[in-house]
C-alpha cells in the first residue's frame, strides 16, 4: 500500500516533469534558435533541414552595428530610456512616498489617477500628442519622446512604489521623528533605505517597459529620433529577401540590455510575492 | 526637573472622541503606568505626549515647558514601541547611535555614550548585527538602549514586553525596574498587563472609555478601588461581586441576609449596592466573631502551586476563593465561607462609587 502509494507519486512526478520540460523547451527554444541564426550566414539558415552545427560567422553582428541607422537607434535608445527612467524615479518615488502617507479619500483618488494613467491603449495617447508636438515643433526629437515616456515611467514606478514604502513600518519613521530628524531626514536616512530594493525593482521594471516600447515610438518618431526597437523591425522591410541572420542579431543585440536587468528584476519579483 | 503636566487633554479621530479631558500630574522621577482594557486610549494618550498624534484640546507640558505643539524630537522624550521599531538597515550599533547624530556631539562623545549604555544592557555581541539577525527580546533590549543613549527627560514605553514569551517578559520587567532606579528618569509606561503595573508604577493610572477611572499608588488601586470597574480589573482572580440591597447596617444579597455592623461605610443613594469581597480574603475558618458566614458547596478546584482557587456555590451565586493549598476540598464538599468585614467593598450600584470609609 505504502510502495503503491510512493510509486503513484513518483508517476505523478515523472509526468509534471516531463510537462515543465516541454513548456520550457517550447518557450525557450525560439530564442536559442534565434541566438544560433544571429550567427549563421543566410545559406545556413534558409537550408530545408535545420542545421545545429554550423561555422559561426559574426558577419551578422558587424552588420548591424556598422550601419548608421542602428547605432543612431541605440543611441536614442540609450538617451531617451536613461533620461525617462531617471526622471520618473526622481519625481515617482517621492511622489509614491507621499501618496503612501496620504491616508484620505484624496490619497485614493491619487493613486486610481495614476493607475488609470496606464489604462489607455498608448495609440489613444500617442495621436493627440503627435499633433501637439508637430504643433511646437517637437515631433520626432528626443525630447518630445523622453516626455512621453516619462507618463509611463512616472505612473508605473509610482504605482509599484507605494507598496513599497507602505511595508515601512510606521513606528520605525515615528522612531526617527523622535530622534530628532525632519520629514526629509526620515525619508532620506529611513524610508529610502528600508523600501530601497523593492523600489529598484520598480525602476528596473519600468526601464523595461520604455526600453521595449514599441508602437508610441513609432508614431512619434521618423528619423531622428527613432529608438532601437524601431529600427530593428526595419530590417524585415528590406525588400523579398528578408536578411535572417542580420534580423536575428539585430533582436539579440535589442534584447540584452533587458535580459541583463531581468535577473535583477526576478530577485524583485521573488521578494514581492514572497511577502 | 521633568515633570509632565496634562490639562484637559482629549483627542478626537473625526467625529469619534478617544480621549475626553484627560488630567495627569506626573511628578519629575516618577514612575507611571497606564493600565487598561484594550481601545481604553492608552496608546492615545502616550503617544499625544511622544507628539506623534496631534492634540485636539487641552495642554500639555513637559519639565514645565508648553510642548502641545511641539515636534517630537523638541519634547526630550525617547518612546520604546511593542514592536521594537530598530532601524532594520542599521547595525544595533548604528542603531544606538543614530538619535545621537542630530545632538551635536563629537563622534568620540557618541561612542562613549553608545559604549555605556551597550554595557548597561549586556549588547556588546551583538553590536555588529542587524536587527533581523536578533531575537525579540535582544532587539527590545537595542530598543531600549536606544531610548536610554538619548539621555531623555521622559521615557515612554507603549507595551513594551508584549510580544515577548512570559519567562523573558519577567527578566526585561526587572530590568526597566532596575534601570529606572538607576537612571530615576521619569516614566510613562503602558501596559494591559496588572503584574506589570502592579509591580513597576510609583503610580498607575487605570483608564477606561478614555478616562481616567483612578490615579493612586498599586496598594490604593488594590484596597481601596474606587469604583466596580477598577475593582473588578484589578486582582487575580477576580473579585466576588453580590448585588443587592442595603439599608442601613443590614444587606439583602443573592447569598442571603447578613449585618454590616463592622463596616463603615456611606449609605448607597438608591439603596442598591454591591458587595465586594476579594477571593484571598475569604477564609474556610473564622476569625472574628463579626464574619459574615456563607453556606455553600464547592464545585470546581483549581490547583496554583501553593495556593488552590475554589469556587463555591453558594445558594445559586458562585464564589471563587484563593486558600492555601493545604486546604484543598474535594468537589462536591460543602463549605461555609467566611467573610471579613474589614476587607468587604461596598459600591453603590447606580454610580459604581465606592462606598467604604477609610
Ligand atoms: N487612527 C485612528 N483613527 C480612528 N480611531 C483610532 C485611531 N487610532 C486609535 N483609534 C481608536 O481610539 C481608541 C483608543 O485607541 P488606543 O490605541 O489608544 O487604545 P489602547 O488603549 O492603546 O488599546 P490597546 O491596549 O489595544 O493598545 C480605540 O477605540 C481605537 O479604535
Ligand atoms: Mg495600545
Amino acid at each position: 500500500m505504502g510502495a503503491q502509494m510512493a510509486k503513484r507519486i513518483t508517476l505523478g512526478t515523472i509526468a509534471a516533469r516531463l510537462a515543465l520540460v516541454c513548456v520550457v523547451i517550447f518557450a525557450v527554444f525560439p530564442v536559442i534558435w534565434t541566438l544560433l541564426n544571429s550567427f549563421k550566414e543566410v545559406v545556413d539558415i534558409v537550408t530545408p533541414t535545420p542545421k545545429l552545427f554550423f561555422s559561426p560567422t559574426l558577419e551578422n553582428f558587424q552588420y548591424v552595428f556598422e550601419r548608421p541607422s542602428v547605432r543612431l537607434g541605440l543611441t536614442n535608445s540609450g538617451i531617451v530610456v536613461f533620461s525617462s527612467v531617471v526622471i520618473g524615479a526622481l519625481f515617482g518615488i517621492p511622489a509614491a512616498y507621499a501618496l503612501a502617507h496620504m491616508k484620505s479619500r484624496m490619497g485614493e483618488e491619487i493613486k486610481f489617477f495614476v493607475l488609470s494613467l496606464r489604462f489607455l491603449p498608448p495609440v489613444a495617447v500617442a495621436i493627440p500628442l503627435m499633433s501637439i508636438y508637430l504643433d511646437l515643433g517637437l515631433y520626432d526629437t528626443r525630447l518630445s519622446l523622453t516626455l512621453t515616456y516619462v507618463l509611463l515611467t512616472l505612473s508605473t514606478i509610482i504605482w509599484l512604489s507605494i507598496p513599497a514604502f507602505e511595508r515601512v513600518p510606521t513606528n520605525i519613521e515615528e522612531a526617527a521623528r523622535l530622534d530628532g530628524y525632519g520629514p526629509y531626514a526620515v525619508f532620506f536616512l529611513v524610508a529610502l533605505p528600508v523600501a530601497g530594493p523593492s523600489l529598484f525593482g520598480a525602476i528596473i521594471f519600468s526601464f523595461i517597459l520604455v526600453w521595449n516600447e514599441f508602437l508610441i515610438a513609432l508614431m512619434l518618431t521618423t528619423s531622428e529620433a527613432k529608438t532601437l526597437p524601431i529600427v530593428a523591425s526595419e530590417f524585415t522591410l528590406l525588400g523579398r529577401n528578408v536578411p535572417w541572420g542580420i534580423l536575428n542579431a539585430s533582436v539579440i543585440v535589442l534584447s540584452i540590455p533587458p535580459l541583463i536587468f531581468l535577473g535583477v528584476l526576478s530577485g524583485f519579483l521573488n521578494r514581492m510575492f514572497k511577502k | 526637573m521633568s515633570n509632565i503636566t496634562c490639562k484637559k487633554l482629549t483627542k478626537k479621530y473625526g467625529d469619534l472622541q478617544v480621549v475626553h479631558g484627560f488630567d495627569l500630574d506626573v511628578k519629575d522621577e516618577e514612575f507611571i503606568v497606564f493600565l487598561g482594557p484594550s481601545g481604553c486610549g492608552k496608546s492615545t494618550i502616550l503617544r499625544m505626549m511622544a507628539g506623534l498624534e496631534d492634540v485636539t484640546t487641552g495642554t500639555l507640558e513637559i519639565g514645565g515647558r508648553d510642548v502641545t505643539t511641539a515636534e517630537p524630537g523638541e519634547r526630550g522624550v525617547a518612546m520604546v514601541f511593542q514592536n521594537y521599531a530598530l532601524y532594520p538597515h542599521m547595525t544595533v550599533r548604528k542603531n544606538i547611535a543614530f538619535g545621537l547624530r542630530r545632538s551635536g556631539l563629537s563622534a568620540e562623545e557618541i561612542e562613549t555614550k553608545v559604549n555605556d549604555v551597550v554595557k548597561m544592557l549586556a549588547l556588546a555581541p551583538y553590536l555588529d548585527r542587524k536587527p533581523s539577525q536578533m531575537s525579540g527580546g535582544q532587539q527590545q533590549r537595542v530598543a531600549i538602549a536606544r531610548a536610554i543613549v538619548k539621555t531623555p527627560e521622559v521615557f515612554l514605553f507603549d507595551e513594551p514586553l508584549s510580544n515577548l514569551d512570559a519567562k523573558l517578559r519577567q527578566q526585561l520587567r526587572v530590568e526597566i525596574a532596575k534601570l529606572h532606579k538607576q537612571l530615576k528618569t521619569t516614566t510613562v509606561f503602558v501596559t494591559h498587563d496588572q503584574l506589570e503595573a502592579m509591580t513597576l508604577a510609583d503610580r498607575i493610572v487605570l483608564m477606561n472609555g478614555g478616562n481616567a477611572e483612578q490615579i493612586g499608588t498599586p496598594q490604593e488601586i488594590y484596597t481601596k478601588p474606587r469604583t466596580l470597574f477598577v475593582a473588578d480589573f484589578i486582582g487575580s482572580p477576580s473579585m466576588n461581586f453580590l448585588p443587592g440591597k442595603i439599608d442601613g447596617v443590614s444587606a439583602d444579597t443573592s447569598v442571603g441576609k447578613f449585618n454590616l455592623g463592622a463596616a463603615s461605610f456611606a449609605a448607597p443613594t438608591s439603596g442598591s449596592a454591591t458587595l465586594g469581597i476579594r477571593p484571598q480574603n475569604i477564609s474556610l475558618v473564622q476569625q472574628n466573631d463579626t464574619d459574615i458566614a456563607l453556606k455553600g458547596t464547592v464545585v470546581f478546584t483549581e490547583y496554583l502551586g501553593n495556593e488552590v482557587m475554589m469556587i463555591v456555590d453558594c445558594n445559586g451565586t458562585e464564589v471563587s476563593i484563593v486558600v492555601n493549598a493545604n486546604d484543598i476540598l474535594d468537589e462536591g464538599t460543602d463549605v461555609t465561607l467566611f467573610l471579613a468585614q474589614d476587607a468587604l467593598h461596598i459600591f453603590d450600584t447606580d454610580s459604581g462609587l465606592r462606598l467604604n470609609n477609610d
